[in-house]
């Protein structure tokens, strides 16, 4: 049901984009956990308490809360989602837009084994990013935070981030299966997920707009769940969930669409 | 039985555009032309032998297959060329070659190689900056190297010089002496009259006609324009010929007559003084409008 030759060209393609994103990423990972010191933050939390500052902060003595509100709730969010953003477009809708998917539909390949192709390396990829990136933080904080590292918590912290991003992509990919130009399959993807980033943000601003957390996605990431260590298993269902739905939904789409190549 | 059959295909896209009720049957080793001005819907036709287009109503078979869905076994043995080409950017022309030749299972380069050289082109550069003709030839490469049975070629010479024009129309030549069948589309009448054995001509989606490429080919009426030094000249022509435009101030005449009058004309014409003679080359809707009147605009 895959194509070598075009999973290596995907590899080829987006090798960039990945690089970059994962380098981004680690760069950062290093920084944050260099950056905590368990001292600093108490003052920073006595300081900024009840504070919208505080809000956002919340919790932060240990290293692992630490990182849960600043790496995990900014740049790990961000930097992966405009990587599916990116690549989910350039996957199938570019290629239609473009015109050159039709030399592929020239050959005798079916167009589910093309779609399915391009799923498995969209989620492989992001697999592979956050393998290095955990791999790179429980290495940067093994030299750097001796024994300050809760490696389950830390572990399910990352697990749970790449099934929030598989959904992500899901989303991106979908729309870039469903539309037939790049513009559409961007704003689509790129819209819903965005929209999803700026609620997020907004529902820590204030406990009053609380109920704007059934607007996003980005609620069923919830990092403090994780680290109280119980009730998460249900979000991770359900982002599952959705990963495995949407990818159906724009494979299935694009095996019976018209293609104007 | 016919290779292409498209039975009633239609599909519109409204307004008056798409392709109504379209039936043609292509038999083993025919090449086919199919003529039409631009937007009549040649593009649109060869999509739906690709499978990229489901008909709204009506068939696109392939050796009785159904073009939407039964793909991979068609595209085994059809080679096709698309309109619009269009490559990824981020490929030399050598690696996208290779890349579909491993997704069609094929090991033997050495054909692909001859086409190389026989269009003169060296595809081991990015294919981003090649030009309009390069990457035409790139794509006749594609179409060919694997030797399909059946070809399906959306304007294939545009973009190329006319001494590839040539080059390609003998490489058409080989294949429909190896048994190709072949659907060709244009807006060129000359191309498709020169290669094929019959042509179907499409305007606003309808098929207007079918016919002949022989019978064409001698039916034709061929326009003359001609220079003549003396009045007395343009009277002798008026004479035989008393349908010809003249023109008393600058001596000229145009003159459109069928092929088995050539002869009265150079026979008239041997007796005058000429300061020139030339063919004048027709656009399509000329054509039309010559062979099939008012037909032509319904
Ligand atoms: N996907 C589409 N959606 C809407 N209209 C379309 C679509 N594809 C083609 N058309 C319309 O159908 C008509 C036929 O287009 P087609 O590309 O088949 O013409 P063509 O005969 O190939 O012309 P050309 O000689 O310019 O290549 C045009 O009016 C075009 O605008
Ligand atoms: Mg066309």
């Amino acid at each position: 049901m895959i194509s070598l030759p075009i999973l290596i060209q995907d590899i080829k393609s987006n090798f960039k984009f990945w690089m970059a994103f994962t380098m981004v990423l680690c760069l950062f990972m290093t920084v944050m956990i260099n950056v905590f010191t368990p001292a600093t933050i108490g003052s920073l939390g006595a300081a900024t308490n009840g504070t919208i500052v505080g809000n956002l902060l919340g919790g932060t003595s240990t290293l692992i809360g630490f990182m849960a509100n600043s790496f995990y709730t900014l740049m790990a969010i961000i930097f992966p989602m405009l990587y599916s953003i990116i690549v989910g477009n350039r996957l199938v809708a570019e290629k239609v837009d473009h015109g050159d998917m039709s030399g592929l539909l020239s050959t005798p390949t079916k167009r589910i084994t093309i779609v399915m192709t391009k799923a498995i390396y969209f989620i492989c990829s992001l697999v592979l990013m956050w393998t290095v990136v955990c791999l790179l933080g429980i290495g940067v904080s093994h030299i750097f935070q001796q024994d300050e590292l809760d490696l389950n918590t830390f572990l399910l912290m990352n697990a749970g981030c790449l099934l929030f991003h598989l959904a992500i992509s899901s989303i991106c990919y979908a729309a870039s299966c469903i539309f037939n130009y790049s513009k559409l399959s961007m704003a689509l993807g790129g819209g819903i997920t965005l929209f999803f980033y700026v609620v997020s943000m907004i529902v820590k601003l204030s406990d009053d707009l609380d109920v704007l957390k059934y607007l996003t996605l980005n609620t069923l990431y919830d990092t403090a769940k994780i680290i109280e260590g119980e009730g998460y298993g249900a979000n991770f269902i359900i982002l599952t969930c959705i990963g495995i739905l949407l990818y159906t939904v724009g494979i299935t789409v694009f095996c019976k669409k018209d293609l104007p190549l | 039985m016919s290779v292409i059959t498209l039975e009633n295909l239609t599909k519109d896209f409204g307004n008056g555009r798409g392709i109504f009720d379209v039936s043609i049957a292509v038999r083993k080793g025919e090449c086919y032309g199919f003529l039409g001005p631009n937007g009549a819907g040649k593009s649109t036709t060869m999509r739906h032998l690709m499978g990229f287009y489901q008909p709204q109503s009506g068939k696109a078979m392939i050796e009785g297959l159904d073009c939407w869905g039964d793909q991979k076994h068609i595209q085994q043995k059809v080679g096709y060329l698309p309109g619009e080409i269009a490559f990824p950017e981020d490929m030399t022309g050598k690696s996208y070659i290779r890349m579909i030749a491993k997704m069609r299972g094929m090991k033997d380069f050495s054909y692909e190689k001859e086409l190389e050289d026989f269009f003169e082109i060296n595809p081991a550069i990015e294919l981003k900056r090649m030009s309009k003709g390069m990457k035409q030839k790139i794509g006749i490469i594609l179409s060919f190297m694997h030797k399909p049975e059946i070809l399906l070629l959306d304007e294939p010479s545009s973009g190329l010089d006319p001494l590839m024009q040539n080059k390609f129309i003998d490489l058409m030549d080989q294949f429909k002496k190896a048994g190709t069948t072949i659907l060709l589309s244009s807006h060129m009448f000359e191309e498709v009259e020169r290669t094929c054995d019959r042509i179907g001509i499409i305007k606003n989606g309808k098929m207007i006609r079918e016919v002949d490429a022989k019978e064409l080919r001698h039916s034709r009426l061929k326009t003359f324009r001609m220079e003549c030094e003396d009045e007395t000249d343009l009277e002798r022509i008026l004479g035989k010929f008393p349908e010809a435009e003249c023109n008393m101030t600058t001596h000229s005449v145009i003159l459109s007559l069928p092929d088995s009058r050539i002869n009265d004309l150079i026979a008239v014409l041997a007796g005058c003084k000429l300061r020139f003679l030339k063919e004048e080359k027709h656009t399509l809707e000329e054509y039309f409008m010559q062979f099939y009147g008012g037909d032509a605009n319904d």
